[in-house]
């Protein structure tokens, strides 16, 4: 027997998952340090009380090793279907869709995983002799995607092959472009773009970033129209998605189920998707991750060197800088197939990267709103998006019960600047001055004025041949929060613009003390305190 | 053995005076160990050895030209020297040098007057004996002095320190040796008004003796420095000022009027009855003249220079001058005192004897602060 | 409520939050009125001993005789009788004009020898000359005053002049305490400092300043002055205030 040397045996250490969970709700005793918000484009050290818990996001798994082979491994044993290359075949029509830049956030690093998926099927299919190829960025009423952003999305390849007239935006206002595939058996239209329709096979690309998106929600919302849409986004149907990130729980994903139904017996559809883990900060900023008390004082001293930096600088070059980040994404799992067995692979690896546990709700959450959203990548968070962000997102980042408790106060920090961004959000600026002025409440604005700004021309042109938002977005936007308007108390935001915050009915104070003493008012002495220390993302499984 | 040599010429002289820099008249130079000149001189090795402000006026210059004929170049300069006895009978025995070389050292008989009155600092014989010319060890060719490893002396110049007196102590006894002598010069009586000019070692060290000598005078210290200051309060000062309040103070003191002249030439009608001027300079002796009350005693105890000073008051009040140099039997009395007094507290810190240079510069500023004292650390 | 006070290291280096709007600043000064006078600030303004430094002397030097004497020369032809005997005048000494005008200051110390002028610190009532920072500065400068308190606080005002006694100082004091007493208006404070701190008081006359500068009218016209400097008066011992402002009245009346 021979004894080899100690350092030559590795000894692994066990990881006990369960364990890290726990280790990622803490709680502030006296001697914890500040804690790190952020606050749009900038950053924030804020102290919380004595007894507050912080609820972390979980480190980032492992990404794959080997992409390409995983790839090819999901289209060769597809879960309920045939493999890939058995459902392609010469002259067939094939259409791909994928994700739009609303995914994911912040945008990942070059290669983008749709671009190296496509490239995998396109491949294939040149191996099956499939000439007939279109690739539609499936955006519904989302903005057109600029050839820069298309690029980045596809890959230079595809790009220069493709671009433009069989890589195009989905438009959802053509009425040539649009095909009818009738109603669900609860009475909701289902619209589709017609070369989707039409095709022998529709391959979709996505990403999952988080719990809500992929599933059926890809096809049937992702390359629908404004009438197929606004029967799940409206609400009713917000309100009663406890919450959208849950599928199971949300009226959402009911709806857009239904509707996925009629869309896979037109069409069939075969499934990629993809998931990445939550390693949003590259390189030197990854600490931006951990607890602070973990910082090294190396990390420290950078923070402190970022964060001065940032609150120094011009706001333009501030913006630039904040949008021109990437993420380093690793992708965890690629499936493919049947959208039912896909997408629950899917949510379970979701799970397995962003669920945390946190036993019982608290009166008060706080969190700090980042600066990009999925409808202001490149753009500015208007006030309206900050809403949806704190409200729409944030809000409702649970699987359960909400992390708030009914009647609760949330407190975000953001500055909830009155900007605009002319080109990609022209009719959230009317949203804003006319909708809001007049009234705040989601079912009012439903009643009087979405139909008016959905079938508005102006900002149909704009959608259709400009950068723009369809003019019904800022209403989707507002329904996003809605159910959280009608559950918490109070919303405060710490160092946001007066006007900006009352226009929206909301309540600001200048610092975190303030707030707090503000919302000591509405939910009582001594609360109890939950922060969300939020991106990178996850979501909390909240138990009673 | 190692030995700091102070061998003036002209040319040195000259760029000394000018501050031209340069290596100067003192090096540290290897030397035979001098060679005792008769029977009863025993080799001393020094411990410690005190730079006196004499020696720094010797060393940059600003001596007065007078006491060449009283000395013997090239010699090894450090009068203020304590030691251990370094061959026969006493050897090892811990001892501190007096170091005025009378008749009895110089093997001169029979001895002159003031030596027989025991006074041998200021015997008329420092030329003539069984050694070269030179007042003091210190300033003589053959006996060698404190800044080496090793000189001579005469068995009577040499005092056994006692075993409770430390090493810094003892070697500021040839100083309070100086400053006791310089008090009985000054002859103060009870109640008295006694200003003295000048905080340095020998100032603090005068200051301890005439407040010793006559508890209930009125003393007050002029001190430059503020430094100074507070080292003048511990050492027994009544009162402080600084050289250009003493009129003010003076008045106030002595109950006498001051008069204001041309180019602020200060006047004190009345003044104080005793004056030590232990700072040496034109300014300080003028300045003494004109605060000293007529018939008064003023006091020379500190080294002087060539002097530029207006000396009219002292004529015109008909003042005493006195100088204070060397000693009579002080030296028993000052190892006694030392005992109570601490003198080893003025002490800034010791040097080696290699690095001179900078102790010689430094000593000047370390007075300042009112630490004023630098000694050479010779054997450890 | 209680909040987290560990990681101060961090807190310190990222420095404060970046507060996003910008307010209103608050102004620096609020702008008050008063109604009437305050009876609590007599005095606003602080001795300021820094001009009597070294360098503040010289430049006050240079000053005095470029401008203020040469003009005073110029409206008040001044004589000046009696200053070569000031140099057996001991110092510090109290010199104690009467006072007609506030041209007597500038009079007085352009008569003085620069060994007495140099070493004369100059008593300006508080509540005249120090109420306004500008004020004071100006005439601590020009000539060379410490604030007086008369009247009521006349106790700390001779204890000021005390202090600059016992500095060595001269101490120039108008015993009458204003401008056009009259010679019935001499009051004794000078004389109890006199007596207090041990210091011949040197009388001085000046006459014909009144028509040079009257109180209540700046420069009127130009006329001649004389300035007369008389023989010190020692306080005798045991001898009162009264007596010893007497002594002091005649000696500047005469």
């Amino acid at each position: 027997m021979t004894i080899a040397p100690t350092r030559m045996i590795e000894r692994t250490k066990r990881r006990h998952p369960a364990a890290e969970r726990e280790a990622c709700v803490v709680e502030v005793h006296e001697h914890s340090p500040p804690t790190l918000f952020h606050s749009g484009e900038s950053f924030r050290l804020e102290r919380l009380p004595v007894g507050s818990r912080i609820v972390y996001p979980p480190p980032p798994l492992k990404g794959l090793v080997d992409v390409d082979a995983a790839i090819a491994t999901a289209l060769d044993s597809p879960l309920g279907m045939d493999p890939l290359d058995a459902l392609l075949r010469p002259g067939m029509k094939l259409t791909i869709a994928f994700d739009d830049i609303s995914l994911p956030l912040p945008p990942m690093k070059t290669p983008d995983i749709r671009g190296r998926v496509i490239e995998h099927v396109l491949e294939r299919a040149y191996r099956a002799g499939v000439e007939d190829i279109h690739l539609i960025a499936a955006l519904a009423l989302h903005r057109r995607m600029t050839p820069a952003e298309l690029r980045r999305a596809v890959g230079d390849r595809v790009f220069d092959e493709f671009y433009p007239e069989r890589l195009y935006n989905h438009d959802a206002e053509d009425p040539a472009e649009i095909v009818s595939l009738g109603e669900t058996p609860h009475g909701e239209a289902v619209e589709l773009s017609r070369r989707a329709a039409e095709s022998d096979l529709l391959v979709y690309v996505n990403i999952n970033l988080v719990t809500m998106d992929g599933g059926h929600k890809s096809v049937a919302v992702g390359l629908g129209t404004y009438n197929s849409v606004k029967v799940h986004h409206n609400v009713h149907t917000m309100r009663h998605s406890r919450s959208f990130m849950d599928m199971h729980k949300s009226e959402l994903h009911q709806s857009a189920g239904r509707q996925g139904e009629i869309v896979e017996a037109a069409v069939p559809i075969f499934h990629i998707e993809t998931t990445l883990n939550n390693d949003m900060f590259d390189g030197p900023l990854s600490f931006l991750a951990k607890p602070e008390a973990r910082w090294t004082a190396r990390e420290q001293a950078a923070f402190a060197a970022l964060k001065r930096t940032t609150d120094r600088m011009n706001p333009k070059l501030r913006r630039a800088a904040f949008h021109k980040s990437r993420a380093p994404y690793a992708v965890t799992g690629v499936t493919a197939g049947a959208v039912a067995p896909v997408h629950e692979v899917t949510l379970e690896r979701c799970a397995a990267q962003q669920a945390v546990g946190v036993r019982g709700q608290a009166d008060i959450v706080t969190a700090g709103l980042p600066y990009v959203g999925p409808y202001n990548v490149d753009s500015i968070l208007n006030p309206v998006l900050v809403m949806c962000m704190g409200l729409g997102y944030f809000f409702n980042l649970y699987h359960g019960v909400p992390l708030v408790r009914e009647g609760g106060v949330m407190i975000f920090t953001h500055p909830v600047t009155r900007e605009f961004h002319p080109v990609h959000h022209p009719s959230y600026v009317d949203f804003y001055e006319e909708v809001l002025a007049t009234t705040t409440d989601p079912v009012e604005i439903e009643q009087r004025f979405e139909k008016g700004y959905a079938e508005d021309e102006w900002y149909r042109h704009l959608y259709r041949t400009s950068y723009a938002y369809h003019g019904v977005h800022p209403f989707y936007m507002w329904y996003w929060g809605a159910h959280a308007l009608q559950h918490l108390g109070d919303v405060i935001f710490v160092g946001g613009d007066p006007e900006a915050c009352r226009r929206l009915g909301f309540r600001r104070a200048d610092t975190m003390r303030d707030a707090l003493e503000m919302a000591e008012q509405v939910v009582g002495r001594d609360p109890s305190l939950t922060h969300f220390h939020c991106p990178p993302l996850f979501y909390a499984q909240v138990s009673e | 053995m190692k030995a700091l040599t102070y061998t003036p010429t002209v040319a040195k002289y000259v760029a000394t005076r000018a501050g031209l820099p340069g290596a100067g008249a003192l090096e540290l130079t290897d030397v035979r160990p001098p060679r005792a000149p008769g029977p009863d001189w025993l080799p001393v090795r020094p411990t410690l050895t005190g730079v006196c402000g004499s020696d720094l006026a010797l060393i940059s210059g600003k001596a007065s030209l007078q006491l060449a004929t009283l000395t013997s170049t090239p010699f090894v300069p450090g009068h203020e020297i304590v030691g251990t006895i370094g061959a026969g009978p006493r050897r090892g025995e811990r001892v501190v040098v007096q170091p005025a070389l009378g008749c009895l050292v110089r093997g001169v008989t029979p001895p002159c007057a003031e030596c027989a009155q025991g006074l041998p600092a200021l015997c008329r014989n420092p030329i003539d004996g069984t050694i070269s010319a030179g007042l003091q060890t210190g300033y003589c060719r053959e006996t060698g002095g404190g800044w080496s490893e090793g000189l001579v002396a005469h068995a009577s110049q040499l005092h056994t320190v006692p075993d409770d007196l430390s090493d810094e102590d003892a070697v500021l006894v040839e100083p309070l040796a100086c400053a006791l002598h310089a008090a009985r010069m000054a002859d103060v009586q009870p109640g008295e008004h006694v200003a003295i000019i000048g905080a340095g070692t020998i100032g603090l060290l005068t200051l301890a003796a005439v407040r010793e000598a006559a508890p209930s005078a009125t003393l007050i210290c002029v001190a430059k420095h503020p430094g100074q200051q507070t080292a003048a309060r511990r050492f027994g000062a009544d009162d402080v000022c600084t050289p250009d309040r003493v009129h003010i103070e003076g008045a106030r003191i002595t109950n006498s009027r001051r008069l204001v002249g041309h180019l602020g030439r200060e006047l004190l009608l009345g003044g104080f009855d005793r004056v030590l001027d232990c700072v040496g300079s034109g300014a300080s002796l003028e300045q003494a003249t004109t605060i000293t009350r007529p018939r008064g005693r003023v006091v020379l105890v500190g080294m002087p220079g060539e002097l530029k000073a207006d000396l009219a008051a002292a004529w015109l009040r008909e003042l005493e001058l006195r100088g204070a140099y060397g000693y009579e039997h002080d030296f028993p009395r000052a190892l006694e005192f030392a005992r109570e007094l601490k003198p080893g507290r003025l002490i800034d810190r010791g040097w080696p004897l290699r690095a001179f240079r900078k102790a010689l510069d430094h000593a000047p500023k370390a007075a300042r602060a009112g630490r004023s004292k630098t000694i050479f650390e010779i054997a450890a | 409520m209680k909040f987290a006070s560990g990681g101060r290291r961090l807190e310190k280096l990222a420095g404060a939050n970046a507060s996003s709007a910008r307010r209103v600043s608050v102004p620096r000064r609020w702008r008050t009125v008063s109604a009437g006078a305050d009876p609590w600030s007599e005095r606003t303004v602080e001795d300021m001993p820094q001009l009597r430094g070294r360098r503040a002397s010289v430049v006050r030097e240079v000053a005095q005789q470029t401008l203020l004497f040469p003009a005073t020369r110029l409206v008040a032809s001044p004589t000046v009788i009696g200053a070569e005997d000031l140099v057996h005048a001991p110092q510090p000494a109290i010199l104690a004009p009467n006072h007609e005008s506030d041209i007597d200051t500038p009079l007085v110390l352009l008569a003085l020898p620069h060994a007495w002028r140099a070493r004369t610190v100059v008593g300006a009532a508080s509540d005249r000359f120090y109420r306004k920072r500008g004020y004071a500065v100006a005439s601590g400068f020009w000539i060379n005053t410490f604030p007086f308190d008369r009247g009521g606080g006349q106790r700390r005002g001779l204890a000021a002049a005390a202090a600059h006694l016992r500095d060595g100082l001269n101490v120039l004091l108008f015993p009458q305490g204003t401008r056009g007493a009259g010679p019935d208006g001499y009051r004794h404070g000078v004389a109890e400092l006199s007596l207090m701190a041990g210091a011949p008081i040197i009388p001085v006359h000046i006459e014909g300043s009144a028509l040079v500068m009257p109180k209540g009218r700046g420069l009127n016209r130009r006329a001649g002055t004389r300035v007369t400097f008389a023989r010190p008066l020692q306080p005798r011992p045991g001898e009162t205030p009264e007596q010893l402002t007497h002594r002091l009245h005649d000696a500047i009346e005469v």
